[in-house]
């Protein structure tokens, strides 16, 4: 079961990821950015963290994405004019995808693929929100200050590459 | 139920990374409310110079021990402390290029400072980081910022081509990096680097081929992130583009700071996650002195021959610079007390000497427009101090005695040396066969300096008194630390003495 639930959410993942990438319009890419996020959200699943998947929907999936979409469309997001002649990656990148389907499929009577690994036994109280909380305000304290940190770059780094072309209103 | 708490002690120990993070929003409130002043790229210099100023004071206050701050998360020892001054010191000299530099936007100053001190924090934190975690996150609050300030040169085609690179080369390492750093969280069970090693070690022996196999494979995944950092062979690829595309200032605090970093955390990384001075491997064992000393050898190859035909400066300085971490790469191979003493030793040398040939380089391409060795023809006549002090800086990253570059040099070839085993003789040799070859291209730029005439009557170049001291201060200490070393030897053993 856990392995079915990672192997279709990382599919989702994969194909969320490249979709969005290859994708000419702003709003359809942040639509292929959803389906990748609930495929995260089925990997915490898989990972016995209920608690994260249903963060993951609510806050990725729904707040924040519902957020982009509404901004990409109020400023009428820009849809790249369609390249001529289909693109090419596609041929050798479809080909992977049964080349993957094989290995992934046959790699359990690879001899030794039995591979080594701290047990893995859950502590009690494993991913309920309480110990989540401990965790976030605790050991993992400064870690989790330091992304903010990394967020105000991200918001720095976007409006001094964005104020490119025009000029923003209070320069 | 209220957590344990004491492992959030230690708050003394971060003073400086939390000034840093105060001099962010420092600049940040500024910048917005100065909006309207001439003097808003003046002040915010300031304020980001006295920022940076403090920290460097906190950082000389902070009781360097070995004691794990943060659950584990950080340390505060000489090695990490010293890689901190190192840094905040190029950050120093990163800002006032960024501001004297006419590729910076003077509206776009601001942002610019913020991201540098952004990059600054993020490297000090990868300097003490002896988590995994810690690690990870520290090096995105390195990259992300870079890549930034690499496409900061507007409506450049070339700038934001070299953002790209970079950005889609370091996802990739990232990537390959996490996944190392995932297949050693599950052998160890703990993202905590002396846990790993010492779970890998116990497994690396007892388990069988696969446990070995395993280890081999997620310590060179992660070695991918590390590599990229330092613009080491095979991922250096970058480095030329985003050199030569990037504003120069930046290219400047590039080509040191975050390598200072990069290392730091390398030799981290196998020091204190496999066990203290690796040495030669025991049979059996995984021969990673082996690995590091043939991307060390390999790096120094190929960064040295590629910048032979190099015409653009900024371009040759790149492969130079993949050089240098060649040099650097080897020392951390041999791993003895001898070569991180070296690898401290070489960092502010190196800053000195490479910040220095960017900055001339920027001052003759603001007075000419040319970035390539033509450029520099007749500088000697026409701006002879420029000419002088290039010169010094070019044969100190040779290592020509009697300048710094020399005794840099000196101490990472003893260290090889040192170890009295073939294989790092070898290494040693094809390092000397390099620096040789690395002469070649060096005296290139000095002899358009002085041998050649310029094609047609340019003017004199001219250097404002704030760049012409700046100057100064990098020459001077890279003539005088040529001859009298024992100052910066001493604060390097005081660093490394400590308890550790």
């Amino acid at each position: 079961m856990e392995g079915f639930l990672f192997y279709l959410g990382g599919a989702m993942m994969l194909l969320g990821g490249v979709a969005m990438v290859a994708s000419r319009s702003a709003v359809s890419a942040a639509c292929w950015l959803v389906l990748s996020f609930l495929g995260s959200a089925a990997l915490f699943a898989a990972l016995q963290a209920p608690f994260l998947a249903v963060l993951q929907i609510l806050v990725y999936a729904g707040a924040i994405m519902v957020l982009f979409l509404f901004v990409i469309m109020m400023l009428e997001g820009p849809v790249m004019p369609a390249e001529a002649g289909r693109p090419k990656f596609w041929i050798p990148a479809g080909a992977l995808v049964p080349a993957a389907i094989i290995l992934v499929a046959t790699a359990r009577w690879v001899p030794g693929a039995g591979l080594p690994g701290f047990p893995g036994d859950l502590p009690p109280g494993f991913g309920q929100p309480v110990r989540v909380a401990q965790l976030l305000l605790g050991e993992y304290l400064l870690a989790f200050e330091l992304i903010s940190i990394v967020l105000v770059v991200a918001i720095i780094g976007a409006l001094a590459l964005g104020s490119n072309e025009r000029t923003l209103p209070w320069k | 139920m209220l957590p344990d708490l004491a492992g959030l002690r230690g708050g003394a120990a971060i003073l400086p990374e939390l000034v840093l993070t105060g001099t962010v929003f420092a600049v940040l409130v500024l910048d917005l409310a100065l909006r309207r002043s001439a003097r808003r790229g003046r002040v915010l210099l300031l304020v980001t110079c006295l920022g940076l100023a403090a920290a460097a004071t906190a950082i000389a206050g902070v009781s360097a021990g070995a004691q794990p701050l943060f659950y584990g998360m950080l340390v505060a020892d000489g090695f990490a402390l010293f890689v901190k001054g190192v840094v905040i010191a190029a950050a120093v000299v990163g800002a006032i290029l960024a501001a004297l530099s006419p590729e910076i936007r003077r509206d776009q100053l601001g942002e610019y400072l913020i991201l540098l001190v952004c990059l600054t924090l993020g490297m000090c934190l990868l300097a003490g980081a002896r988590n995994l975690l810690m690690l990870y996150l520290a090096l995105e609050l390195v990259s992300l910022p870079s890549y930034i300030l690499a496409g900061f040169r507007h409506g450049d085609r070339r700038s934001s081509e070299a953002a790209l690179k970079y950005v889609v080369f370091g996802a990739a390492a990232s990537g390959l990096m996490l996944f190392g750093f995932s297949l050693l969280y599950g052998l160890a069970g703990t993202l905590d680097l002396p846990g790993i090693g010492a779970a890998v070690v116990a497994r690396g022996l007892q388990g069988g081929l696969d446990a070995q196999l395993l280890v081999v494979v997620a310590v060179l995944l992660s070695l991918a992130g590390f590599a990229y950092k330092v613009a080491a062979v095979p991922f250096h690829m970058w480095c030329p583009d985003v050199y030569e595309g990037a504003p120069t200032p930046f290219v400047a605090f590039l080509s040191v700071a975050p390598k200072a970093a990069g290392f730091a955390a390398l030799l981290r990384f196998f020091l204190s996650g496999f066990g203290a001075p690796l040495g030669f491997p025991a049979p059996g064992e995984f021969p990673w002195p082996f690995v590091l000393g043939v991307l060390a050898m390999a790096t120094m190859t190929v960064g040295n021959l590629a910048a032979i035909t190099q015409d653009n400066v900024k371009r040759l300085l790149a492969y130079s610079s993949i050089a240098h971490a060649g040099y650097l790469l080897m020392a951390v191979a041999v791993g003895s007390p001898l070569a991180i003493r070296g690898v401290l030793l070489y960092l502010p040398i190196y800053l000195l000497m490479n910040m220095g040939a960017f900055l001339v380089v920027m001052a003759v391409h603001d007075a000419t427009g040319s970035e390539t060795v033509d450029g520099f023809r007749g500088l000697g006549a026409r701006a002879p101090y420029l000419a002088v002090v290039m010169a010094v800086f070019l044969f100190s990253l040779t290592g020509i005695p009697p300048l710094a570059g020399f005794i840099g040099k000196f101490f990472l070839f003893a260290a090889a040396l040192q170890t009295k085993s073939m294989f790092f003789y070898a290494v040693a040799v094809v390092g000397v066969v390099n620096s040789v070859i690395s002469l070649y291209y060096y005296a290139r730029i000095v002899r358009a300096c002085f041998l050649e005439k310029p094609a047609d009557a340019q003017a004199p170049v001219r250097v404002g008194s704030p760049a012409a001291a700046l100057l100064g201060a990098l020459a001077v200490p890279t003539l005088v630390l040529g001859i009298w070393w024992g100052p910066l030897l001493g604060v390097v053993e005081k660093a490394l003495l400590l308890p550790r």
